[in-house]
């Protein structure tokens, strides 16, 4: 039952390690928004900001896929993972109008 | 051993959630090396040739049929750029171009339906312009558009009472702004109306439903779910609450509504529980609206504005 029990744990850990992680960074004048997608092969970020044209997200040394947006504005965005439409876990949400969500970063002022 | 067992897999689960989307402050210092990694989004001014982009990529009936409709949009005198960005939204979500256009009537209609209602709640064109945005977006965060005519209602009402016009806008200014950022985060159409109708009932002013939205915003972390929480603040106003009282105010309602329910009360005959709270509002706003009486405050928005 043990080996059962630390089959289960080192599963859940496996999964936790492989799951999609979105977070942001807020710094001087800008903040950091990262995707963790250690197995995308492209991921672009696509906002309010510039009329929804896709920027490519570089890779950082966290696995993760990050841009750089202006710190002060409030803006819809969503990424677009290998060519499909990937939407985040994020607090601040709203209708799409096209039967899905949009993620809204709202600055803390 | 299989209790064992379940709670670690709920504890794993319930992390993995929690630490969905955290901003995680701690990482920007990170190294200078990872800078020269980034790529940057710049804001853009919309100086591109609109036609060519839309007609590149869906054809010239699609242009032309979407431009029309900006240009009906322009001549209502809405604002041009939210139904501009739901097609580039729509492109680069590679969605079909019929439904782009539906899409940009939709957001098209939602500034209609919000200008009709700034108008009735303010004078001077700014201010129009201001809460009819703020409408339009309590409406794309999911407020429906009976609710949003139930708080415009209530804002028109409380108008006649207040001092000053400037006074009267703040308030409607804020009052969607709180609306909406109830339904972002999450709380349900009525929850969030009920709330905001509340603290205008209950005399908040705009300053008042700003602590409150901020309350809101800053605890939605702790609470069960957005809806509830609005429930729980919808209570605690109904209840004579202030608005820097609410988040603590929630705190022993939801307490005791875990006691009650420990102790085996439903809550539903209305006196040993307020409703709200985690047990959902039971309809009835539980002893406090009987203490207050049938015609005066304390009930939900819906059943007073019927009266």
């Amino acid at each position: 039952m043990k080996r059962y029990l630390l089959l289960v744990i080192a599963f859940l850990f496996l999964l936790i390690g492989c799951a999609s992680r979105h977070y942001f960074t807020v710094e001087e004048d800008v903040v950091r928004m990262c995707l963790r997608k250690p197995d995308a092969k492209a991921v672009y970020f696509a906002s309010s900001l510039d009329g929804f044209e896709p920027v490519m997200a570089k890779q950082n040394g966290d696995e993760a896929w990050e841009v750089t947006v202006p710190k002060n504005v409030e803006f819809r965005y969503f990424y677009i993972v290998d060519e499909v439409v990937y939407v985040p876990v994020c607090a601040f949400k709203e209708h799409d109008d096209f039967g899905a969500e949009n993620c809204i970063y709202v600055p803390r002022m | 051993m299989k209790k064992i067992l379940t709670i670690i897999m709920a504890a794993f689960l319930c992390a993995s959630v929690a630490f969905a989307d955290e901003p995680d402050e701690g990482l920007h210092k990170m190294g200078g090396e990872l800078q020269q990694h980034r790529s940057t989004v710049q804001t853009r001014i919309y100086n591109e040739d609109v036609q060519n982009r839309l007609r590149s990529r869906f054809g010239e009936d699609f242009a032309l049929k979407a431009q029309r409709m900006i240009m009906k949009a322009k001549e209502e005198g809405l604002p041009v750029e939210p139904v501009l960005e739901k097609a580039y939204e729509g492109m680069a979500k590679g969605v079909p171009a019929e439904q782009i256009l539906q899409a940009m009537e939709r957001v098209a209609n939602r500034y209609r339906y919000a200008h009709r209602h700034a108008k009735g709640l303010t004078k001077e064109a700014g201010d129009i312009h201001r809460v009819r945005n703020m409408i339009a977006q309590c409406l794309a965060a999911g407020l429906r558009d009976e609710d949003v005519g139930h708080i415009a209602y209530k804002l028109q009402q409380r108008a006649q009472d207040d001092a000053t016009k400037a006074e009267a806008t703040e308030l409607a200014t804020e009052a969607f702004r709180a609306a909406r950022d109830m339904a972002r985060l999450g709380a349900t159409s009525m929850a969030a109306t009920d709330t905001v109708w509340q603290a205008i009932d209950h005399r908040y002013s705009a300053k008042d439903v700003k602590t409150m939205r901020d309350s809101f915003v800053t605890n939605i972390t702790y609470a069960s779910s957005a809806t509830n929480l609005a429930k729980s603040y919808a209570n605690s106003i109904r209840r004579g609450e202030g608005p820097e009282m609410l988040w603590s105010s929630s705190r022993i309602e939801a307490a005791g509504t875990r006691r009650a329910m420990e102790m085996g009360l439903s809550g539903s005959d209305g006196t040993s529980v307020s409703g709200g709270g985690d047990l959902g509002s039971g309809g009835n706003g539980g002893s406090v609206r009987s203490r207050s009486g049938g015609g005066g405050r304390g009930g939900h928005y819906w059943r007073q504005r019927a009266n």
